[in-house]
């Protein structure tokens, strides 16, 4: 199986505090896979290793050596605020588009339709994102991510404030990323968002608990390990 | 009588040389008002008179001086403010500080005769030569070429640092990239402008500009224009005002008069926003 990107003995931390310990983890081709665990378990900070934001104080990287430069779509948690400038939606998602030069070609311009329309935001593509709300910002981040046919897609938390119906569309639209065989890894506490469309699970703890299908990881005892409590699985007929 | 001012040759530097500064300022001062440093023109702009006391206790050129003055106290200022040990605004006021204090020693000590009000508030409109008005226009050239091959790296890295991170831009290279050439700007520029006004240049039409843009983009389009209005009258004022034989600097009446535009438009977003 091609792989995308792998870690290997990741460790970081920031002051005195271990955020990861001795993480190995490699991202492939076909990945749809969901980071998992409780809150402070280090699932951003794996994210912004990943992503090339962090460097690790310690472990290795390694990038397949035909790709050593891969294009990476990031939806980071805390959305950046710019207050003190009108900046549109349009100019956040012309981010996302390799190019130094001060005007669109149509290319870019194409692009940015097709993935506001995709998401829903395409009424939104000239409102300033000071005045938008936290759902809509993460659309228009999550529209930044993707909109240059990236090597790999990873989002931080896509769903925490979301509803229901626009979780659907978001993963309809990454699903289809999926099948044209773009790598995506998040972090998630949304069962929803897991269970929907993930082959791949990964659980961590400053640790890496558990990494595997997910089938394999739903088990009272994983659950009780990673999350620090005891968790316990209630079957409905044929869901878990 | 009314397009008396064109049949000066010295009027149409002056107008020429005050369109340059109007078009080429909003750009600088788009991005340095939207990284919160502001008062990196004021700041520049006194350590260029650091630069011109130089120069003249030197006996040596003092654009010279205070273009190497300049970009050596830019870089180390930018390099100061990237390590995050102490903020930008306490940086700005330590070099502010003793830019200025440098000045005052040198320039005391110098046995040149120097005409320190033309430093501090510009020239008279009569002032301004060909070569004022070449230096300004490669200046001007080099700024906007920069800009437009650049632009996207200066807005991302302005807009999201993490991103930066992520698509490999060289955040020093293009942070040194834009206050050199701001640096530049405002070297070039005080020889017409003056020490005191050529930050307001810089700064207050794109301020004017951000209370109804509605993209960044449109903001520094709005800037220039608003610059080139405000810029243009003040040269023009500057010129029919009867203060004969006085020539009143036309820097002075350009900054007041874009100060006006401020309040005006500041207060009428206030009144609309109640």
């Amino acid at each position: 199986m091609e792989k995308i990107i792998e870690l290997e003995h990741i460790y970081v931390k920031k002051g005195k505090n271990v955020i990861l310990d001795d993480i190995s983890l490699t991202i492939y081709k076909n990945d749809f896979l969901a980071l998992i665990g409780p809150n402070g378990s280090g699932k951003t900070t794996l994210l912004k290793v990943l992503a090339g934001v962090i460097k690790p104080n310690y472990g290795k990287i390694f990038l397949p050596l035909n790709n050593k430069n891969p294009k990476i779509g990031y939806l980071p948690q805390k959305i950046p605020l710019i207050l003190n400038s009108p900046v549109t939606v349009k100019e956040i998602i012309e981010t996302g588009i390799n190019s130094s030069f001060i005007f669109s070609d149509n290319i870019s311009k194409k692009k940015i339709m097709q993935v506001t329309k995709d998401i829903g935001i395409d009424k939104l593509i000239n409102e300033k994102i000071i005045d938008l709300s936290g759902g809509q910002l993460q659309l228009v981040f999550l529209a930044r991510a993707i909109v240059d046919n990236p090597d790999i897609v990873i989002l931080d938390e896509p769903s925490s404030s979301i509803d229901m119906k626009t979780q659907v569309k978001i993963f309809n639209v990454l699903n289809t990323l999926h099948i044209k065989k773009t790598p995506i890894i998040f972090s998630s506490h949304d069962t929803f968002a897991i269970s929907k469309s993930v082959n791949r699970l990964a659980c961590i703890n400053k640790r890496l608990d558990f990494h595997g299908k997910i089938q394999d990881f739903l088990s009272d005892e994983h659950l009780t390990k990673s999350y620090g409590y005891d968790a316990k699985i209630i079957s409905h007929g044929d869901h878990q | 009588m009314m397009f008396e001012i064109f049949s000066h040759s010295y009027m149409i530097n002056a107008l020429l040389s005050a369109l340059i500064i109007a078009i080429t300022a909003p750009i600088m001062g788009m991005f340095v008002v939207s990284r919160r440093i502001s008062l990196i023109g004021d700041t520049l702009s006194h350590v260029a008179l650091a630069g011109i006391a130089i120069g003249i206790f030197l006996n040596f050129v003092p654009t010279i001086t205070a273009i190497t003055v300049v970009v050596i106290a830019s870089m180390l200022l930018l390099k100061l403010i990237q390590t995050g040990n102490v903020n930008a605004d306490a940086v700005l006021a330590v070099f502010f500080a003793s830019s200025t204090a440098i000045a005052v020693v040198l320039l005391s000590l110098s046995t040149q005769h120097v005409n320190l009000w033309e430093i501090l508030f510009g020239k008279s409109i009569l002032l301004v030569t060909e070569q004022d008005l070449l230096i300004l226009f490669i200046t001007s050239a080099i700024i906007i070429t920069t800009t437009v091959f650049v632009y996207k790296k200066w807005f991302i890295i302005t807009v999201d640092q993490e991103l930066s991170k992520i698509n490999n831009i060289n955040v020093n290279f293009y942070d040194n990239i834009l206050i050199v050439l701001t640096a530049v700007l405002i070297v070039t520029a005080i020889r017409i402008i003056g020490v005191l006004l050529i930050s307001s240049l810089l700064v207050l039409p794109i301020l004017i500009a951000l209370q109804f843009s509605s993209s960044f983009k449109n903001t520094i389009f709005n800037g220039i224009i608003i610059s080139i209005i405000c810029s243009i009258s003040g040269v023009i004022i500057a010129f029919y005002l009867p203060t004969h034989p006085v020539l009143i600097p036309p820097g002075g009446i350009i900054v007041i008069i874009l100060s006006l535009v401020f309040f005006i438009v500041l207060s009428k977003n206030m009144i609309k926003n109640r």
